[in-house]
């Protein structure tokens, strides 16, 4: 166990020394959050106050979390692998007396640290001091937190599928951009799932992608969760997470039979 | 005892035959016609423990490839490899465990962190005893005081310093067993010098079993008491590398640019040499590409000075030089029977 927290805080380490990536990142996501601010105020000038049951403050605080979280788990695992694939560096993982899956999962730990400390804890404290949309309390927020750790395993799983496909095609551009294309959309991380229509929400009902924003952030913003609600939100991401994990435990067992190691 | 046990060994690739051209990349796109390369044919060969061993052959000669099935990293089409008591591919994590593999185009460090911090990781990823491992990195500062490297990050080492650390992590876990893929490639003598006596001490320490590729003779005639030699992906000679220096090590390769050669032929320039220095192994000359025209002299029947002065006589020489015989050259000359 003590390797995979080596490798977590290597893997922070390494992220961290790049300064300017470090501002970067901060201010863009803070710009974005102001963008939908201004964006959804535009929305909300004609409605009368209640869209599809969410109020102002509750649309753009599931918003910009929704973002915060898509950057904080942003981890690129699937483009780093695909890219040790196509140079032939993934060599290097393999003769390691290591587990493949877990290495990238700590290695992507280590990222969402460092991914917590340049955008999500400013971007946390931009809109709860700035735009003080009073919905979150203490409660909501220790609630959250196991919902936001299977999501991420989640999100972390979704990746590693697509990064085990380079196994296959090496180069995953294409499957990679539309990855982050449906799971954005279909997560409800651009526009909440309320917003849906009837066919598309019972759709995205059955899919793995609500897991990982739809259910903590209604966790995080409803005031009265009711303990059912809450586990039967669990339960769905607990089975997500067993049933993505299981995949690829099988799909790592077919695809690193079929690896060629480039160059060299 | 023998720690590597390879028998009849193949690996065998499926390649998409390109088209070549810019339509032809569309053509590709859709293309199912697939040739099969036999990068690995049919190997066979015993290591025994402590031993280093050389790998010698040209580029793309089948080397890494085979190193890469020792490794574990990829599984043989057909043919089996027992290391250590495993079978590589099918028990990799536990095999891996007690071997050490350098790929001299890649690092096994961390790149944006220092390389102390590279060698803390592999201490918990081989789960190395602290005992062993401040042994280990005592023994090291004792032989070759590499200190002051540690502390830098790994992107900001030279390629020969960073070499070197590799070298000693390979080390770090004690492994039965290194492979060494091109540890001097991009290297300046000196440096090789280093990396070749760092090598050769930790193998006379630890009594590690060593195999190395190169293709390159000196460093492994520098390096290893036997030798392998390989050529697409077959085995042409295996056995005592000095009976091999003994034959090949009286070759030298003139190379010699003449001033006003475009009019005369390289075939009579050969004839004319073959006919005036005739022996048991008779020179050859050939054109390279750059304009240079390179004669391989055996010195034993041959002396290289009389074969420039006649050249000397005959044209104009605007430039020279003196060179060991290529691997290329050798592997022809063992298909030509001179080792045999």
């Amino acid at each position: 166990m003590k390797k995979y927290i080596m490798i977590t805080r290597n893997s922070f380490m390494s992220s961290i020394i790049y300064r300017f990536h470090f501002f970067y990142t901060s201010l863009s996501n803070i710009f974005y959050i102001i963008i939908i601010y201004f964006l959804w105020k535009a929305i909300y000038r004609g409605s009368g106050g209640s869209i599809n049951g969410m109020t102002f403050n509750q649309t753009f605080i599931y918003l910009a979390l929704a973002l915060s979280i898509f950057c904080l788990f942003k981890t690129y695992t699937d483009w780093e692998m695909s890219y040790e694939v196509v140079n032939g560096i993934i060599v290097m993982d393999l003769i390691k007396p290591i587990d493949i899956q877990l290495m990238k999962m700590f290695g992507a730990i280590g990222f969402v640290f460092y991914n917590f400390i340049t955008v999500t804890l400013p971007a946390l404290f931009i809109i709860i001091f700035i735009f003080q949309p009073g919905v979150i309390t203490v409660r909501s927020i220790a609630l959250s937190i196991i919902p936001m750790v299977l999501a991420f395993f989640i999100s972390f799983n979704i990746d590693y599928v697509i990064g085990l496909t380079s196994f296959y095609t090496e180069s995953i551009w294409g499957i990679s951009i539309a990855k982050d294309t449906i799971v954005l959309l279909l997560s409800g991380a651009v526009i909440p799932i309320n917003f849906f229509p009837d066919i598309l929400r019972k759709i995205v009902g059955f899919l793995p992608f609500q897991a990982i924003y739809h259910i903590p952030l209604t966790i995080l913003i409803s005031k009265d969760m009711s303990i059912y609600d809450y586990l039967k939100f669990l339960g769905i991401q607990l089975s997500w997470a067993i049933v993505l994990y299981a995949v690829n435990r099988l799909y790592y067992s077919k695809a690193i039979k079929v690896v060629t190691v480039n160059g060299g | 005892m023998n720690i590597v046990k390879i028998e009849n060994l193949s690996k065998h690739f499926k390649i998409l035959k390109s088209s070549g051209g810019f339509i032809g990349a569309f053509k590709d796109l859709f293309s199912r016609d697939y040739k099969i390369i036999k990068a690995v044919d049919n190997i066979s060969f015993k290591v025994q423990e402590g031993e280093i061993i050389g790998f010698l052959g040209p580029n793309g000669a089948g080397k890494s490839t085979t190193i890469k099935m020792m490794s574990g990293v990829l599984e043989p089409t057909s043919g089996s490899v027992l290391i250590n008591g495993y079978i590589p591919y099918k028990d990799r994590r536990k095999y891996v465990r007690n071997i050490g593999v350098v790929f001299g185009q890649r690092t096994q460090l961390w790149w944006e962190i220092p390389v102390i911090e590279s060698f803390r990781i592999l201490k918990e990823i081989y789960k190395i005893d602290p005992n062993i491992y401040n042994e280990n990195m005592k023994l090291f500062n004792d032989l070759f005081n590499l200190k002051e490297l540690y502390n830098i990050p790994v992107r900001k080492l030279s390629l020969g310093q960073r070499m070197l650390c590799d070298i000693i992590a390979s080390f770090l876990h004690n492994p039965k067993i290194i492979f060494f893929d091109e540890p001097t490639i991009g290297l300046d003598v000196s440096v090789k010098n280093k990396i070749q006596t760092l090598i050769k001490e930790l193998n006379k320490v630890k009594k590690t079993t060593i195999i190395l590729t190169s293709h390159d003779i000196g460093s492994v005639e520098a390096l290893c008491r036997r030798l392998i030699l390989i050529d697409k992906g077959t085995l042409i000679y295996d056995g005592n590398i000095q009976k091999f220096n003994r034959i090949f090590g009286a070759y030298r390769t003139l190379k010699v640019e003449l001033e006003r050669f475009g009019g005369s032929s390289i075939e009579v320039l050969s004839k004319t040499i073959g006919e005036k220095f005739s022996c048991k192994h008779p020179i050859q000359v050939r054109e390279d590409d750059d304009g240079w025209i390179s004669l391989t002299i055996n010195q034993d029947e041959v002396k290289l000075q009389d074969v420039l002065n006649y050249i000397m006589k005959v044209y104009l020489i605007r430039d020279l030089k003196i060179e060991e015989i290529e691997t290329e050259n050798v592997v022809r000359k063992v298909y030509e029977g001179e080792l045999a």
